[in-house]
Protein backbone atom coordinates (compact mmCIF):
# COMPACT_ATOMS: atom_id res chain seq x y z
CA UNK A 1 0.00 0.00 0.00
CA UNK A 2 1.50 3.30 -1.13
CA UNK A 3 1.48 6.01 0.66
CA UNK A 4 0.45 8.44 -2.12
CA UNK A 5 -2.52 5.96 -3.17
CA UNK A 6 -5.38 8.63 -3.58
CA UNK A 7 -8.73 7.16 -1.24
CA UNK A 8 -10.76 9.70 -3.27
CA UNK A 9 -10.89 11.47 -6.67
CA UNK A 10 -11.89 14.85 -8.09
CA UNK A 11 -13.62 15.79 -11.67
CA UNK A 12 -14.54 18.99 -12.53
CA UNK A 13 -17.28 20.40 -15.00
CA UNK A 14 -18.37 23.79 -16.35
CA UNK A 15 -21.98 24.97 -16.21
CA UNK A 16 -21.74 28.64 -17.56
CA UNK A 17 -20.36 31.23 -14.75
CA UNK A 18 -20.44 28.03 -12.47
CA UNK A 19 -17.38 25.20 -11.51
CA UNK A 20 -18.93 22.13 -10.47
CA UNK A 21 -16.55 19.82 -8.63
CA UNK A 22 -17.71 16.21 -8.49
CA UNK A 23 -15.76 15.23 -5.65
CA UNK A 24 -15.98 11.14 -5.03
CA UNK A 25 -14.67 8.42 -2.34
CA UNK A 26 -13.14 8.97 1.02
CA UNK A 27 -11.84 12.41 1.97
CA UNK A 28 -9.68 11.92 5.13
CA UNK A 29 -6.63 13.36 6.24
CA UNK A 30 -4.82 11.65 3.31
CA UNK A 31 -7.04 12.86 0.66
CA UNK A 32 -7.55 16.73 2.29
CA UNK A 33 -4.79 18.33 1.19
CA UNK A 34 -5.03 17.56 -2.62
CA UNK A 35 -9.05 18.84 -2.38
CA UNK A 36 -7.59 22.27 -0.23
CA UNK A 37 -5.30 23.09 -2.62
CA UNK A 38 -7.22 21.87 -5.86
CA UNK A 39 -10.55 24.54 -4.06
CA UNK A 40 -8.08 27.17 -3.20
CA UNK A 41 -7.26 27.61 -7.25
CA UNK A 42 -10.95 27.85 -7.59
CA UNK A 43 -11.58 30.23 -5.53
CA UNK A 44 -8.39 32.91 -6.08
CA UNK A 45 -10.24 34.94 -8.73
CA UNK A 46 -12.96 37.46 -8.18
CA UNK A 47 -16.61 36.10 -7.76
CA UNK A 48 -15.62 32.93 -7.50
CA UNK A 49 -19.17 30.25 -7.94
CA UNK A 50 -18.08 26.74 -6.65
CA UNK A 51 -20.73 24.15 -6.62
CA UNK A 52 -19.22 20.47 -4.58
CA UNK A 53 -20.98 17.61 -5.66
CA UNK A 54 -20.45 15.29 -2.44
CA UNK A 55 -22.77 13.09 -3.90
CA UNK A 56 -20.47 10.31 -3.99
CA UNK A 57 -18.21 10.83 -0.90
CA UNK A 58 -18.13 7.28 1.01
CA UNK A 59 -16.95 9.19 3.96
CA UNK A 60 -16.01 12.50 5.29
CA UNK A 61 -13.94 13.41 8.16
CA UNK A 62 -13.04 16.85 9.94
CA UNK A 63 -9.74 17.47 7.58
CA UNK A 64 -12.66 17.24 4.73
CA UNK A 65 -14.96 19.52 6.32
CA UNK A 66 -12.31 21.96 6.83
CA UNK A 67 -11.76 21.73 2.96
CA UNK A 68 -14.89 22.87 2.74
CA UNK A 69 -14.79 25.52 5.33
CA UNK A 70 -11.86 26.95 3.93
CA UNK A 71 -13.23 27.39 -0.21
CA UNK A 72 -16.32 28.79 1.57
CA UNK A 73 -14.13 31.42 3.39
CA UNK A 74 -12.17 32.08 0.48
CA UNK A 75 -15.28 31.81 -1.91
CA UNK A 76 -16.72 34.65 0.38
CA UNK A 77 -13.93 36.79 0.74
CA UNK A 78 -13.71 37.91 -3.04
CA UNK A 79 -17.36 38.01 -2.85
CA UNK A 80 -18.14 34.52 -4.14
CA UNK A 81 -19.82 31.51 -3.05
CA UNK A 82 -19.32 27.51 -2.35
CA UNK A 83 -22.44 25.92 -2.67
CA UNK A 84 -23.05 21.72 -1.50
CA UNK A 85 -25.05 19.17 -3.52
CA UNK A 86 -25.50 16.69 -0.85
CA UNK A 87 -27.93 13.91 -0.60
CA UNK A 88 -26.70 11.18 1.84
CA UNK A 89 -27.77 11.19 5.47
CA UNK A 90 -24.60 10.32 6.58
CA UNK A 91 -22.41 13.39 4.81
CA UNK A 92 -25.55 15.35 5.91
CA UNK A 93 -26.14 14.39 9.29
CA UNK A 94 -22.41 14.95 9.93
CA UNK A 95 -22.25 18.62 8.64
CA UNK A 96 -25.60 18.96 10.70
CA UNK A 97 -23.71 17.43 13.69
CA UNK A 98 -20.51 19.46 13.36
CA UNK A 99 -22.81 22.83 13.12
CA UNK A 100 -21.59 23.44 9.64
CA UNK A 101 -24.84 22.54 7.08
CA UNK A 102 -26.23 25.99 8.48
CA UNK A 103 -23.32 27.90 6.46
CA UNK A 104 -23.78 26.23 3.34
CA UNK A 105 -26.84 25.69 0.69
CA UNK A 106 -27.03 22.37 0.52
CA UNK A 107 -28.55 21.71 -2.40
CA UNK A 108 -30.38 18.02 -2.84
CA UNK A 109 -29.24 17.47 -6.83
CA UNK A 110 -27.25 19.21 -9.23
CA UNK A 111 -29.95 19.09 -11.85
CA UNK A 112 -29.37 22.59 -12.52
CA UNK A 113 -26.03 22.61 -13.54
CA UNK A 114 -25.87 20.01 -16.25
CA UNK A 115 -25.63 21.94 -19.20
CA UNK A 116 -23.05 23.77 -19.71
CA UNK B 1 -20.38 -12.14 25.54
CA UNK B 2 -18.96 -13.77 28.84
CA UNK B 3 -16.35 -13.11 30.79
CA UNK B 4 -14.63 -15.58 33.14
CA UNK B 5 -13.75 -14.28 36.85
CA UNK B 6 -10.42 -12.87 37.32
CA UNK B 7 -9.75 -13.10 34.61
CA UNK B 8 -9.47 -10.25 31.68
CA UNK B 9 -12.81 -10.93 29.15
CA UNK B 10 -11.03 -11.84 25.82
CA UNK B 11 -14.27 -11.93 23.74
CA UNK B 12 -14.36 -8.23 24.52
CA UNK B 13 -11.06 -7.49 23.16
CA UNK B 14 -10.00 -6.64 19.56
CA UNK B 15 -6.53 -4.80 19.29
CA UNK B 16 -5.69 -3.76 15.24
CA UNK B 17 -1.92 -2.70 14.87
CA UNK B 18 -0.94 -1.15 11.72
CA UNK B 19 1.45 1.44 10.45
CA UNK B 20 1.43 4.94 11.08
CA UNK B 21 0.49 5.80 8.35
CA UNK B 22 -2.65 7.91 6.29
CA UNK B 23 -2.44 5.53 4.12
CA UNK B 24 -3.76 2.97 6.74
CA UNK B 25 -6.56 5.00 8.16
CA UNK B 26 -9.07 3.75 5.46
CA UNK B 27 -8.46 0.08 6.68
CA UNK B 28 -9.04 1.19 10.33
CA UNK B 29 -12.17 2.64 9.41
CA UNK B 30 -13.19 -0.49 7.61
CA UNK B 31 -12.14 -2.63 10.74
CA UNK B 32 -13.90 -0.27 13.35
CA UNK B 33 -17.38 -0.24 10.68
CA UNK B 34 -17.30 -3.92 11.04
CA UNK B 35 -16.76 -4.49 14.77
CA UNK B 36 -19.29 -1.58 15.51
CA UNK B 37 -22.08 -3.57 13.51
CA UNK B 38 -21.23 -6.96 14.91
CA UNK B 39 -21.78 -5.20 18.47
CA UNK B 40 -25.44 -4.27 17.12
CA UNK B 41 -24.47 -0.38 16.94
CA UNK B 42 -26.91 1.45 14.89
CA UNK B 43 -26.11 2.44 11.51
CA UNK B 44 -25.93 6.56 12.80
CA UNK B 45 -23.88 4.94 15.78
CA UNK B 46 -21.35 2.91 13.32
CA UNK B 47 -20.88 6.27 10.96
CA UNK B 48 -20.05 8.49 14.07
CA UNK B 49 -17.44 5.51 15.43
CA UNK B 50 -16.04 5.37 11.63
CA UNK B 51 -15.30 9.02 11.69
CA UNK B 52 -14.52 9.03 15.46
CA UNK B 53 -11.71 6.60 15.53
CA UNK B 54 -10.55 7.98 12.23
CA UNK B 55 -10.04 11.67 13.60
CA UNK B 56 -8.22 10.06 16.80
CA UNK B 57 -6.37 8.54 14.85
CA UNK B 58 -5.60 11.45 12.39
CA UNK B 59 -4.85 13.74 15.34
CA UNK B 60 -2.08 11.03 16.93
CA UNK B 61 -0.47 10.99 13.07
CA UNK B 62 0.20 14.52 13.34
CA UNK B 63 3.02 13.86 16.15
CA UNK B 64 3.61 10.15 15.65
CA UNK B 65 7.09 8.41 15.20
CA UNK B 66 7.68 7.91 11.08
CA UNK B 67 7.79 4.10 10.72
CA UNK B 68 6.03 3.18 14.00
CA UNK B 69 3.08 1.02 14.87
CA UNK B 70 -0.38 2.62 15.72
CA UNK B 71 -2.36 0.17 18.07
CA UNK B 72 -6.32 0.73 18.09
CA UNK B 73 -8.18 -1.28 21.20
CA UNK B 74 -11.69 -2.31 20.95
CA UNK B 75 -13.55 -2.92 24.82
CA UNK B 76 -17.26 -3.65 24.84
CA UNK B 77 -17.37 -2.45 28.10
CA UNK B 78 -21.09 -3.11 29.67
CA UNK B 79 -23.68 -1.17 26.83
CA UNK B 80 -20.67 0.87 25.60
CA UNK B 81 -17.21 0.40 23.07
CA UNK B 82 -14.31 1.90 23.99
CA UNK B 83 -12.04 2.22 21.34
CA UNK B 84 -8.45 3.47 23.19
CA UNK B 85 -5.87 4.08 19.64
CA UNK B 86 -2.15 5.15 20.94
CA UNK B 87 1.22 5.71 19.04
CA UNK B 88 4.52 6.60 20.10
CA UNK B 89 5.38 10.09 19.46
CA UNK B 90 8.55 12.34 18.75
CA UNK B 91 6.82 15.38 21.20
CA UNK B 92 4.84 13.38 23.69
CA UNK B 93 2.46 16.39 23.64
CA UNK B 94 -1.38 15.95 24.98
CA UNK B 95 -3.79 16.53 21.78
CA UNK B 96 -4.76 20.33 21.87
CA UNK B 97 -8.33 20.31 22.80
CA UNK B 98 -9.38 23.76 21.25
CA UNK B 99 -8.76 22.28 17.53
CA UNK B 100 -11.66 21.76 15.10
CA UNK B 101 -10.66 17.48 15.30
CA UNK B 102 -11.04 17.48 18.69
CA UNK B 103 -14.40 19.01 18.69
CA UNK B 104 -15.60 16.61 16.12
CA UNK B 105 -14.39 13.63 17.99
CA UNK B 106 -16.07 14.93 21.33
CA UNK B 107 -19.29 15.36 19.36
CA UNK B 108 -19.49 12.28 17.89
CA UNK B 109 -18.28 9.89 20.41
CA UNK B 110 -19.64 11.07 23.46
CA UNK B 111 -16.81 10.81 26.08
CA UNK B 112 -12.77 11.46 25.15
CA UNK B 113 -10.04 11.54 26.92
CA UNK B 114 -5.91 11.69 26.47
CA UNK B 115 -2.84 10.69 28.39
CA UNK B 116 0.72 10.68 27.72
CA UNK B 117 2.99 8.15 28.77
CA UNK B 118 6.65 8.60 29.91
CA UNK B 119 8.60 6.87 26.86
CA UNK B 120 5.98 10.08 24.52
CA UNK B 121 3.19 7.09 23.76
CA UNK B 122 0.45 9.44 23.49
CA UNK B 123 -3.11 7.65 23.52
CA UNK B 124 -6.61 8.48 22.88
CA UNK B 125 -9.52 6.99 24.20
CA UNK B 126 -13.36 7.69 23.02
CA UNK B 127 -16.36 5.99 24.80
CA UNK B 128 -19.43 5.20 22.45
CA UNK B 129 -22.96 3.75 24.00
CA UNK B 130 -25.23 2.06 22.10
CA UNK B 131 -28.70 3.87 21.72
CA UNK B 132 -27.05 7.37 23.28
CA UNK B 133 -26.64 9.82 20.30
CA UNK B 134 -24.09 11.93 18.54
CA UNK B 135 -22.78 13.70 21.68
CA UNK B 136 -24.88 11.97 23.95
CA UNK B 137 -27.24 15.00 23.36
Amino acid sequence: MSDDQPTSRIRERLAGETVVVEVSGEVDALAAPRLISYLDSLTTRDRPDVVLDLRRVTFLDCSGLTALVRARNRALARSGRVRLVCDDPFTLRTLRVTRLAGHFTILPDASEFRLG
Amino acid sequence: MSQIAGEAATQDFVEVRLPAAGAYLSVLRTATAGLAARLDFTLDEIEDLRIAVDEACAILLQQAVPGSVLSCVFRLVGNALRVTVSAPTTDGRAPERDTFAWTVLSALAGEVESSVAEDRTVSISLHKTRGAGPGNS
